[in-house]
């Protein structure tokens, strides 16, 4: 039987497009997995990017790069702070001092902070004489050495300058500090100290190497010319510390008084137990009248400029050290027999130089002790005797006087004295000179109470 | 006036610190004590209070060896420095063999050292003494201070007849044994002539 041609093509044409209609159908099928596939991929890498993207964040390195600017400003502004607070506690400190002593040492402690060593060097007619160092001992010195350091004009250059033009030296100190027994200046610095008017002291403060950075020229001039005023006005500043130097309070409103000096109570306490050889206090003073004009024939002198106060108590001496403190050896006998000078005495150096005084050709002995008082000068000597008794009251209690003029009641406070005073200056001054004035008691008012006449409280 | 005790062979003298109130009396005689081997002194007795006032007196018994096989011993007294405790520095001044006048070397003191100077010689007259006679020296204390008066002044101002007159800083020791041997020495040698 014969096959129709076409029916054989109809049937090759049919199974070559089910062939094809196959293949397509599995190549579809591959293209979609392939595609689920890179979809698939894509999403997590997009889901790792935006997880990364996310942890990124620029806070932290915001917030270190303002830290680090914050801190070259700070470090740029803060020297000038820290300076003036240092010379502001360095002249608090120097300022309590009550007497020169306590002002002196004072201002040696703090003039350390502002190198490494220092000495003060007091003038004595043109010749620098160390009065006490501070950091020498620190140093590989010796603080006492500088006791001991006395610079005639031409030893120091720095020094004569110091003495002949009166201004601040600055240079390496070398020279100067290898007399006071220490090496390794690098910068140092010679102050002139002015007191009544005159170069009366130099403070030396040096540094080295390693606090080369603490060395600050300008603060130590400050602070030594703040000390040489307050030596000056050591005797009249009654507002110590002074209100200039407080802390800064806030305008609250309320304000806490400052903490009250102790009173000295112990002086009461020991007169009252003195031995019957004190005379009998005088009667109470009273408030004497104004003095009536005094007589034509006899005019007292004119008032005498404001007589120097007198200069604060010096600190207690030092308690007596521990025996093996010192090398003590025995007390030398010595013979009269023998001529020459007094063997030496325990506690000075073999090699001490003598301190005796040789007073310069043609000095005169002058002292006019007993000298009766001319009667033109009788006023005269009632106002120094006066002035004198109470000068002594002030000298003796400080604090006394200090609250006895806050409270306004000084003559309770200190009426044992004020009547041993009275009572000394009645026996001595001839009773025509107490009708026609009452020097005692101006005293009382000028010195103790300070002009205020009702701070005596009679 | 001085006390020989020749069964004991023992010669006592009496020296007395004399000076302003706060001049630094007792600081010399506590400088002593301080310094000197403990075989050589007696107890330091001293009566101030807590501002430095030396109420009646300080006393310092000081052994100063022998002399001509006899023990010296030294009385180291002080005054109270205060105008209105005369009565102390009277009692004090009896039986005295010398006499360290210390001075305040302060501008503002030398008024009172004038005042202490005067009222020394008016009580050694008191009790039989001559200020020009008796064995005296002067101590110029506190020269450390910057408002210390040039020596020379004091010196024209305080020396009474050239007597011997030291420099001293007691607070340090400067000066003070000095001052006790100058008087020692004084002492010894007035009584060499008796």
């Amino acid at each position: 039987m014969a096959v129709r041609s076409d029916d054989v093509a109809t049937s090759i044409e049919s199974h070559v497009r089910e062939t094809l209609e196959k293949l397509v159908g599995e190549m579809r099928s591959s293209v979609d997995d392939i595609r689920e596939a890179v979809d698939q991929q894509l999403k997590a890498a997009v889901q790792s990017i935006q997880a990364d993207v996310s942890s990124i964040t620029f806070l932290p390195h915001i917030k270190k790069t303002i830290g680090e600017l914050e801190n070259s400003l700070k470090s740029k502004e803060a020297p000038s702070k820290a300076d003036v607070s240092r010379v502001k506690k360095a002249i608090q400190s120097v300022e309590q001092g009550k007497s020169q002593v306590d002002v002196l040492n004072a201002l040696l402690e703090q003039s350390v902070q502002f190198g490494s060593r220092a000495a003060l060097l007091i003038l004595r007619g043109e010749t620098f004489s160390g009065w006490k160092g501070m950091g020498f001992s620190a140093a590989g010195g010796n603080d006492e050495n500088v006791k001991r350091f006395n610079a005639a004009p031409g030893l120091i250059p720095e020094l004569d300058r110091v003495l002949k033009y009166e201004h601040v030296v600055v240079w390496d100190g070398n020279n100067l500090s290898t007399r006071l027994g220490v090496s390794g200046s690098v910068r140092a610095i010679l102050v002139p100290m002015v007191i009544k008017d005159k170069v009366a002291a130099a403070v030396y403060v040096d540094v080295t190497q390693q606090d080369v950075a603490k060395f600050d020229p300008g603060s130590l001039e400050l602070l030594v010319f703040s000390t040489g005023l307050l030596i000056d006005t050591l005797a009249i500043r009654k507002k110590i510390p002074s209100p200039s130097l407080t802390e800064a309070g806030e305008s609250s409103g309320s304000f806490a008084a400052p903490p009250q000096p102790k009173a000295a109570e112990t002086t009461v306490a020991f007169s009252q137990e003195l031995p019957p050889l004190i005379p009998t206090p005088a009667p109470a003073l009273k408030p004497a009248a104004p003095p009536p004009p005094r007589p034509a024939a006899a005019p007292p002198p004119p008032p005498k400029p404001a007589a120097a106060p007198p200069p604060s108590p010096r600190p207690a001496p030092t308690p007596a050290p521990k025996p093996s403190a010192y090398a003590t050896t025995a007390m030398p006998a010595f013979d009269l027999a023998k001529s020459g000078p007094m063997p030496a005495m325990p506690g000075e150096g073999p090699s001490r130089p003598s301190t005796q005084f040789v007073p310069p050709a043609g000095l005169r002995a002058g002292a006019s002790a007993g000298a009766p008082p001319d009667a033109n000068k009788k006023h005269d000597e009632a106002r120094r005797f006066a002035r004198l008794l109470v000068s002594e009251i002030k000298l003796y209690n400080e604090p006394k006087v200090e609250q006895g003029r806050k409270n306004k009641d000084l003559y309770e406070r200190l009426k044992e004295d004020i009547d041993r005073s009275r009572q000394m200056y009645d026996e001595r001054i001839p009773e025509d000179i107490r009708k026609s004035s009452n020097y005692f008691y101006d005293e009382l008012v000028r010195i103790l109470a300070d002009g205020d006449a009702g701070a005596l409280g009679l | 006036m001085t006390f020989i005790n020749y069964a004991a062979r023992e010669i006592n003298c009496k020296i007395v610190y004399y000076g302003p109130g706060l001049c630094g009396k007792t600081t010399n005689l506590q400088w002593i004590y301080d310094k000197t081997n403990p075989q050589a002194k007696g107890k330091l007795i001293s009566l101030a209070t807590e501002t430095d006032r030396t109420l009646f007196f300080d006393f310092l018994p000081l052994d100063l060896g022998q002399v001509r096989g006899f023990k010296t011993r030294f009385h180291l007294y002080t005054v109270p420095g205060q105008v209105f405790y005369d009565a102390s520095r009277k009692l004090i001044l009896k039986g005295v063999d010398g006499v360290c006048f210390i001075a305040d070397s302060q501008d503002a003191r030398m008024e009172a050292n004038a005042e202490s100077l005067q009222n020394l010689e008016k009580n050694l007259k008191e009790q039989g003494y001559d200020l020009r006679t008796i064995p005296y020296v002067l101590q110029m204390n506190k020269r450390d201070l910057p408002t210390a008066v040039a020596p020379e002044e004091i010196y024209r101002q305080l020396n009474v007849k050239g007597e011997p007159t030291f420099e001293a800083v007691a607070m340090n020791g400067t000066g003070v044994f000095d001052t006790l041997k100058a008087v020692a020495k004084l002492v010894l040698t007035e009584l060499k002539k008796k």
